[in-house]
């Protein structure tokens, strides 16, 4: 019999109250004591873990400078992500978006900064290497820093040098370090930013 | 919203005092159940839909070890979602998942309490072996250790093809680097440097 919290009734008899509040008890040792400690646990009432069910909409909370955890599918990614309402601002903060492509892809930390890597191929002295963009791709609004290494093998004593960096783009300077002369090589880059 | 009343029944009560409140109690437990979790009688009973973490004031309470729990915790004036750990020996940590101080020079937490720091500094010119100390005023420390520093020459001039920096040693509070040009041992300009550091 399901939870009935209008029981018990006046006109129950003793059997049915005893019933009806029976029936009550079960369902609340079985709703509390799901995905939780159990009732006389040391640890009683703790989580053992907390499943999200998908949401087709972030959920409103309009209690101050409160956090809302919640499972809802990225925009970017198109599958289903963990998402937090931000105490400060109630906006949408996902928290484990990333795309794993390799060799180039990118991740979204819980703090909003961005870390985009990848490489780009055959770039000779003054080259530059321009970010992958398209559809489930975050966009750099700015840019904090990069980090650029050249490639593969047969590439000894070739060194990169960043010339200038943007929200889509870092030029760089490939050059053999001792020769002093052009180069040409694969670039692999790091780049930081929000 | 129900009143709980835990202390029911009594032997003073009339059989009907009782029953109310007991009616009282079960609409109670059915409020409190069904807060940001599933109905009960449905499919969804017990689940979360989900989870409100109330401003926090970053204390870590009753906790068993070996546990993990999440907070909305009240750090340097900003609430943040933070986790706490516990070991075996009840020792107790806990870091911020979301704290970033982003700018040209910043810092930022990751999920597993590494950090990752990053900046650019003009390096002195006098020296080739040159001491780059971790801005603190603002950014997340390196409490324990860095493990790696990537440094790279930021030269607006692209004919300049000859400095570079070499890594010499990095600790928790910042890095030695070799500044060089192909002829010398000294450089006639100091060079700027982008670098990113990871540790914890």
């Amino acid at each position: 019999m399901p939870y009935n919290k209008n029981n018990p009734q006046a006109t129950d008899s003793w059997i049915e109250s005893q019933r009806s509040l029976q029936n009550n008890f079960q369902a609340i040792f079985d709703s509390f004591t799901f995905d939780h400690e159990p009732f006389g646990d040391n640890n009683e009432g703790m989580h053992k873990k907390v499943v999200f069910p998908g949401l087709s909409g972030a959920p409103t909370e309009s209690l101050t400078d409160s956090l809302v955890l919640f499972n809802m599918v990225s925009a970017l990614t198109g599958i289903n992500e963990l998402n937090m309402l931000r105490p400060d601002t109630a906006a949408v903060q996902p928290l484990t978006e990333i795309d794993q492509n390799n060799p180039k892809g990118w991740m979204k930390l819980p703090s909003e900064i961005i870390i985009k890597w990848g490489v780009g191929l055959n770039k000779t002295a003054s080259s530059t290497i321009t970010f992958p963009v398209g559809a489930g791709i975050p966009v750099f609004g700015v840019i904090y820093a990069v980090y650029v290494a050249p490639k593969g093998v047969g590439y000894l004593n070739k060194a990169i040098k960043v010339i200038s960096y943007s929200t889509t783009t870092i030029d760089i300077y490939v050059s053999r370090m001792f020769q002093q002369t052009d180069a040409t090589a694969d670039a692999y880059y790091l780049a930081i930013g929000k | 919203m129900a009143i709980f009343t835990p202390d029911i029944p009594q032997a003073k009560n009339q059989r009907n005092a009782d029953r109310v409140l007991m009616i009282q109690n079960f609409n109670a437990v059915s409020d409190f159940m069904q807060k940001n979790h599933g109905n009960f009688n449905t499919g969804s009973q017990g689940f979360h839909k989900w989870v409100t973490l109330l401003n926090h004031d970053n204390s870590i309470g009753t906790m068993p070890n070996v546990s993990t729990g999440i907070t909305n915790a009240l750090i340097s004036g900003i609430q943040h979602l933070a986790i706490w750990n516990k070991d075996s020996l009840g020792v107790a940590f806990n870091y911020s998942l979301t704290r970033a101080f982003p700018g040209s020079t910043g810092s930022t937490q990751l999920t597993n309490s590494f950090k990752l720091k990053w900046g650019t500094v003009t390096l002195s010119a006098s020296e080739v072996n040159v001491r780059v100390t971790f801005p603190t005023t603002n950014q997340l420390e390196f409490l324990t250790e860095c493990l790696i520093v990537l440094p790279i020459v930021l030269n607006s001039t692209n004919s300049d093809t000859n400095t570079w920096v070499t890594l010499i040693s990095v600790d928790r509070l910042g890095f030695d680097i070799w500044q060089s040009e192909r002829t010398t041992l000294s450089v006639s300009s100091g060079i700027t440097i982008i670098y990113i550091a990871l540790g914890f």
